[in-house]
């Protein structure tokens, strides 16, 4: 056995786990930068929505919330007319 | 739902319905879009290109427009009804049901990419899918509701056509192509808080954080000047870039104090009344400029270098 062979597997494991560590760091880097600038892009309208909420100036219904509201009024109006019944 | 969209077409009359679905596609935007990829591929041409891929790519970026239009419409549907400027919209009114405008979007978005590869190259038709996504994903679900810089990063979509107009002629991107994306990039800023200044309460009362609606009017009117000299210096760049002649460099140049001098005006008034009506002056203008300079970009390149 030469000494080529018995560092080749320890050399290996020594450059994968550095190799991971370094895209660990970048992942890391990556996501910070990432949330500091969306962060930034919307601080200003999430402050300003703040202010709005906290005015009492009604929130824009999301069609979404429509359908729930549409949907719970059906719901409602199902048991009126069962405890009519 | 064969059924329901049966009774949707004997319900309405087949006129109303097409123009319905003409208005899905905002065609009023559509036609500034190819106002400028026209101009554009005549000035990578050096002259006029073949009138097929003219009308080739006129097709195709018009059906890419429309279909990224449709599924802003679609998804906006909540905030359209809200907004005096956009209740008369066809998925508001009901003229067109949510999933009929989803499909017609899907539907040419998919035609205008068949469409661009075939009949004009497989970048412009990349191109003009990828302006639909980012418009559709970056700037109608992620920006619009939660950020001011909405319309400043959003703008890149409507900025493509330029792309797609050079892309087509030369099957690449090159540098004069990337400043006349640029002058459009930062044009849009100033021309569409023009119009967001004038609607402000429909923004305020859709939650939208437009800049004026969360900035005030001063502030957004000195970003305005500041994009506004901006669009003045790329304008200028690309006559030196693109080798472009005096017709183009004299428009420029005139168009150019105009567009910033109505963003100083704007900045100096403090009537709430005259801001608005000043700046719904300033949005038509802003349309005139991107329509003038282009047509001086075609002139310039047709009528030759003889001034």
């Amino acid at each position: 056995m030469t000494v080529s062979t018995i560092c080749a597997p320890a050399r290996l494991e020594y450059e994968t786990a550095n190799r991971l560590k370094h895209e660990q760091v970048l992942v890391g880097a990556c996501t910070t930068l990432w949330c500091n600038s969306e962060n930034q892009l919307v601080s200003s309208a999430t402050q300003w929505r703040r202010g709005r909420r906290l005015a009492g100036m009604a929130k824009v219904k999301r069609t979404s919330e429509m359908e729930m509201e549409r949907r719970n009024c059906r719901t409602n109006r199902g048991s009126d007319r069962r405890t009519t019944r | 739902m064969a059924l329901r969209l049966a009774l949707v077409l004997t319900a309405a009359p087949a006129g109303t319905r097409v123009r319905a679905f003409v208005a899905l596609t905002k065609p009023r935007i559509i036609e500034l879009l190819l106002v400028t990829t026209v101009p554009t591929m005549i000035v990578a041409e050096r002259g006029l290109p073949s009138v097929w891929l003219m009308i080739n790519t006129v097709l195709g970026g018009t059906l890419a427009a429309g279909g990224a239009n449709a599924f802003n419409m679609y998804i906006d549907r909540d905030i359209d009804a809200i907004m005096n400027r956009t209740k008369n919209r066809p998925l508001v009114t009901g003229e067109i049901q949510p999933r009929e405008a989803l499909v017609v979007a899907a539907v040419i978005e998919t035609l205008a990419f068949v469409w661009l590869w075939v009949f004009v190259n497989l970048l412009s038709a990349v191109l003009a899918v990828g302006a639909c996504a980012f418009y559709v994903i970056v700037y109608t679900i992620w920006l619009k509701r939660t950020s001011t810089q909405n319309i400043v990063i959003g703008g890149a979509a409507g900025a493509a056509p330029v792309l797609i107009g050079w892309s087509s002629v030369t099957n690449s991107v090159g540098w004069a192509a990337l400043i006349l994306f640029g002058v459009i990039f930062f044009w849009t800023p100033p021309h569409f808080w023009a119009l967001a200044i004038k609607y402000e309460d429909d923004y305020s009362a859709a939650d939208v954080p437009m800049m004026p609606v969360v900035q005030g009017h001063r502030s957004t009117a000195i970003q305005m000047t500041a994009y506004s000299v901006v669009v003045w210096a790329l304008t200028l760049a690309f006559w030196v870039v693109a080798d472009m002649g005096w017709i183009y460099l004299l428009v420029a140049m005139g168009l150019g104090v105009a567009f910033t001098g109505g963003a100083v005006r704007l900045m100096t008034l403090t009537d709430r009344q005259q801001q608005q009506s000043e700046s719904l002056r300033y949005f038509a203008f802003s349309i005139t400029h991107l329509t003038l300079l282009f047509a001086a970009l075609a002139a310039d390149q047709l009528i030759g270098w003889g001034i």
